[in-house]
């Protein structure tokens, strides 16, 4: 095997051998429940059978000529009939591609607090109880939702959970792969390597029996901004992760870091560049970019909620993202008024008035492309070095080093990781830039604009910017006399 | 006595109601039926005041004043100088060309919202419900009796209003009320306040505001072909002369007051170079007569690139030709949100109201005129029209520093609006011999100026919009409208790309889809397969 040296050496890539890939199921699903004694040529045929307007593939390709990205909402009832109830409201509503969320309590392999959730009548559990869904039930998802259906797998080990979506119908795979999991313990992450292989092994199995499969991956961060070139690399490494076991159709979801410019030059750099690595090594892949409508903290008036949202909406259309995925009542916070309806029809509303138009081409967003550009290539290249060629070990150091770990800044107080921080304009860029393999030229940069911030604010110590950045969004409702007669 | 006068009819026939209104009022005789069969001809021309572009003297403002103005009602005003004095008391905050010189000087979009009420606790207890969600500058809506100078009705509805605890109509009747009433809006609270009135002749409201202390004011000649059906523009713009004036001389004895030249129009589908054209020949009039602060406006269309592009041939337009005209100018750009249509579902009314906001942002707007949640439905309630204003804060907070960037899309746009509204105010000096009054009335009279969809009797009515394919408004015929054949070529062409993506529609069955666009299209793409295959 090869090490990806220059941009147009290709190299050697390792798959899962068949044999082994049969052997590692077989032992899989034979400790699990009975009902999954299906075949995989079944599997295959329930998928083959589904309408085109179930296949998330399809759909997504759509947009390709639409100009107008589908909207992807989540579900997150543990109550396995609340959790079908919600599907049919959010379709109903306008959701266009709608993702099955696993209970927290299975990230961490606890799967009986995940299936006491709804216990008693409430839900006491984030997300769905789904490893405690029968495959009928399982099935009843796909059955229920008008639209394509997603899973989401942010767990240690979602082998199981894999298997039965795609084996019911479900036609996307959302989250999972040790980067998807960097906010549980390192160990726990460097321990799931194999099995994500397994999953992205699953995912290539389909598709080489002409199942199109979505695979879609998140940026995950515990800060509410993350430096681009950093989502970039999580999602470049786990793109590829996956492309070497046969994934071919790959989603892949920035968050908003709630600057027009900067957010739409990171969806349109995490496609080139995806593109150009899988090509490096040789991948057959399909690149298709997504949005995540802001993923921080979110403050409680519905107005101000409201214009959030509506900025997300209008940053993925203008991208020419192919997805936007849209928060939950849940995750906007307990104190929103907002319900699910109000989202989807406000997101919605703001994606038809904005179909069709995009970010005109500038010599800024060129600029912003070509900074995020360049830093994600010093952080890939040395991440894969580190590898020597395997994808996996890559993957592991990656998650070793956790330079790729943004934790909520303030609460961390260590050096050892890079910590984000606004520009003067309210581009994202590094405060601090640690163990980051960045040239000197990169890092100066970053320091230029943090020093211009800093100037620009009254801080009474630099960072204090740092912290007024995590809550972005809560306190930019004064007026002009509030701020300039009080 | 008015010296308004009743337009005559542009090249249309009359409907029954029209003719019946002019024979009334003696504008037509019956057994003159040249425009069809329930129509007849306008008689003479006894309506058009001579209008010049030259500054009044303080003399003939005075009589004016004495004679027209004073004598429509019976009110509390006084001398100009003791609305003068009321002015001077106010706090720096409460005034008009503070708020906006900080909010510059600051990088803050200024954010006003709009609210009449006819009862004056309701109307004070919304503007300082808006002041709490974060609004600058405090508007009052003046009600349809006032604007239509039917004071007596408007007495009587406040009579009404005043017996049943609940506004009657909409708005706030200032001349019912006068100046010391009006004085209570001023004092509780601490924002500068605004008026917003559309009307064929606002002299004595205006006058009755500016004593109580307002110091914001709004509207011109060229905007109320929008909302008046008889008014000849000779009759609106010697009137506007007359509030410009008004203005002029607070400022002259040191009472600055602010002016926006509102060109939203009939806020449906109105292509960017009328509206452009329309704030800037109001302001230009209105700088003739000494208005210093000025705020020159563009009605949002929803086109991120196309409003970008407006707003800043606006900008560069309204510093290159205003300065022409009068020293000392402080030159402002407010943006109102969407103007028409609007959703009557409450998160599909945000998503409108914050493009609006968002537009603004990235256009550097000064000053953004805010919607309410309301506006399908009528008056809007305080809590919703202060949710308009928060959520457009929170918009302008979150995008603060950013602005669209120069592009070569953006530049083929800021081309093709410069272009044509040269064009528009060149033909209009041309028409005036040099006379920008005189021309804008002949330019209103011939097609030059032609508001789509405008209820003025004298507006040719001939240009006709439609929408692109990417949402941005052009001409689907541009009638006499002088646009350019680069422009109109270029119109065509994007017009006839989606008017071929759609055979089955007839172009005029399409203006009216983007009419109602905003109302009843959000929930469904814009667009059908066959326009996105045409990409």
């Amino acid at each position: 095997m090869k090490r990806p040296g220059s941009r147009d050496e290709t190299v050697e890539t390792r798959q899962i051998p068949e044999d082994d890939f049969v052997a590692e199921r077989t032992k899989l699903l034979g400790s699990s429940l009975s009902e999954c004694e299906f075949n995989f040529n079944q599997s295959v045929e329930i998928q083959n059978e589904l309408p085109q307007s179930k296949k998330s593939v399809y759909l997504v390709q759509s947009r390709e000529s639409v100009q107008r990205p589908l909207l992807l909402a989540s579900v997150m009832d543990s109550d396995f009939q609340a959790h079908l109830s919600s599907i049919s409201a959010l379709a109903s509503q306008g959701a266009e591609f709608i993702c099955s969320q696993v209970a927290n309590a299975h990230r961490t392999h606890d799967p009986d607090i995940a299936s006491g959730g709804s216990r008693d009548g409430f839900e006491s559990v984030k997300g769905s109880n789904v490893l405690s869904f029968s495959v009928a039930e399982i099935g009843q998802i796909v059955a229920q939702a008008p639209t394509p259906s997603q899973v989401r797998l942010d767990v240690g080990d979602g082998r199981k959970l894999a298997e039965f979506a795609l084996a019911t119908g479900f036609t996307s795979v959302l989250g999972g792969s040790p980067l998807g999991i960097l906010d549980l313990p390192v160990s726990l992450a460097v321990d799931s390597v194999h099995n994500w292989q397994y999953v992205e092994r699953l995912v290539g199995a389909y598709e080489a029996r002409n199942v199109d499969v979505l695979r879609a991956f998140k940026t995950v961060s515990e800060s509410p901004i993350v430096p681009p070139s950093v989502a970039i690399s999580q999602l470049v490494l786990n793109s590829l992760f996956a492309a070497e076991q046969g994934a071919r159709h790959l989603l892949l979801i920035v968050a908003s870091n709630l600057h027009l410019c900067q957010d739409v030059a990171t969806v349109r750099v995490v496609k080139r560049l995806a593109g150009e690595y899988a090509e490096r090594y040789g991948f057959n892949t399909e690149i298709y970019s997504g949005f995540q409508i802001w993923n921080g903290p979110y403050p409680s008036n519905e107005s101000d909620v409201s214009a959030i949202l509506v900025l997300g909406a209008i940053t993925a259309a203008l991208s020419g993202s192919h997805v936007v995925d849209v928060p939950t009542n849940g995750q906007i916070g307990p104190l929103s008024t907002l319900t699910s309806r109000d989202i989807i029809h406000m997101t919605k509303a703001s994606l038809v008035i904005e179909s069709m138009q995009k970010y005109p081409d500038s010599s800024a967003l060129h600029l912003e492309e070509s900074l995020i550009e360049a830093e994600s290539r010093c952080l890939l290249d040395s991440l894969l070095n580190a590898g020597e060629g395997s994808l996996p070990s890559a993957l592991e150091s990656a998650v070793k080093s956790e330079n790729l770990s943004i934790p909520v800044p303030g609460l961390v107080p260590s050096s050892k990781y890079a910590v984000p921080i606004r520009d003067n304009t309210g581009a994202v860029r590094f405060f601090n830039t640690a163990s980051l393999p960045f040239s000197q030229e990169i890092k100066d940069f970053n320091k230029e604009c943090v020093a211009k911030r800093v100037e620009s604010g009254s801080w009474n110590y630099e960072y204090e910017a740092v912290l007024w950045d995590t809550s972005a969004g809560q306190f930019l409702t004064k007026s002009i006399s509030e701020l300039a007669f009080n | 006595m008015l010296t308004m006068g009743v337009c005559e009819p542009a090249s249309r026939a009359l409907w029954p109601h029209e003719f019946q209104y002019l024979q009334r009022h003696n504008f037509v005789s019956s057994d003159e039926s040249k425009f069809g069969s329930n129509g007849g001809t306008v008689k003479n021309d006894q309506s058009r005041p001579t209008v010049k572009n030259e500054q009044w003297s303080i003399d003939r403002f005075l009589r004016v004043r004495n004679d027209e103005v004073l004598t429509q009602a019976d009110t509390d005003l006084k001398d100009v100088e003791s609305g003068v004095e009321a002015h001077l008391k106010l706090k720096p905050h409460q005034h008009a060309d503070v708020t906006m010189r900080v909010g510059r000087e600051m990088g803050i979009t200024v954010v006003q919202p709009r609210h009449g009420d006819t009862l004056i606790a309701i109307q004070i207890a919304a503007m300082q419900s808006l002041e709490e969600a974060g609004a600058d500058i405090l508007s009052t809506v003046t009600d349809p009796y006032t604007r239509q100078l039917e004071f007596a009705n408007a007495a009587k509805a406040l009579e009404e209003s005043e017996r049943v605890g609940r506004s009657m109509v909409s708005g706030y009747p200032v001349v019912a009320m006068g100046v010391e009433r009006t004085k209570e809006i001023v004092a509780s609270v601490s924002k500068p306040c605004s008026v917003r009135m559309a009307s064929k002749d606002s002299r004595l409201a205006k006058e009755i505001y500016l004593a109580a202390g307002y110091t914001y004011m709004f509207m011109g000649p060229v905007q109320n072909l929008a909302y008046e059906k008889w008014a000849t523009p000779e009759a609106l713009i010697q009137n506007y002369q007359y509030d410009d004036r008004l203005i002029a001389y607070y400022g002259e004895l040191g009472a600055p007051v602010v002016k926006e030249f509102p060109a939203t129009l009939t806020g449906t589908l109105v292509p960017p170079c009328i509206a452009v054209a329309s704030s800037l020949l109001d302001a230009m009039l209105a700088v003739t007569q000494g208005v210093k602060h000025i705020v020159v406006n563009y009605g949002m269309l929803g086109n991120l690139v196309q409003d970008v592009a407006a707003m800043r041939v606006l900008r560069t337009l309204a510093n290159e030709k205003l300065t022409q005209l009068g020293d000392d100018l402080e030159i402002y750009l407010a943006v109102p949100q969407w103007m028409g249509d609007f959703p009557h579902d409450d998160p599909q009314a945000y998503a409108v109201i914050l493009n609006g906001a968002f537009n603004a942002a990235m256009g550097e707007a000064d000053e953004v005129i805010t919607k309410s949640l309301d506006e399908a439905f009528g008056v809007p309630s305080k809590q919703s029209n202060a949710a308009g204003v928060r959520t457009t804060r929170q918009m302008l907070g979150l995008l603060k520093g950013q602005r669209l960037e120069d592009s070569p899309e953006l530049e083929e746009e800021i081309d093709d609006i410069r272009l044509s509204v040269n064009a528009i105010l060149d033909a209009v000096v041309r028409l005036g011999e040099g006379d920008v009054a005189v021309g804008t009335a002949a330019a209103i009279r011939g097609g030059i100026i032609d508001v789509p969809f405008s209820p003025n009797l004298c507006n040719a009515s001939r240009a006709m919009p439609i929408r692109d394919l990417n949402g941005a408004v052009r001409w689907l015929d541009p009638g006499d409208v002088p646009v350019p054949d680069s422009v109109r070529l270029r119109h065509k062409h994007l017009v006839g790309r989606r008017l071929k993506t759609r055979p089955e529609k007839s172009p005029l069955n399409l203006v009216t889809e983007d009419i109602t666009g905003f109302s009843k299209g959000l929930s469904v793409d814009r667009s059908t397969p066959r326009e996105h295959a045409a990409r």
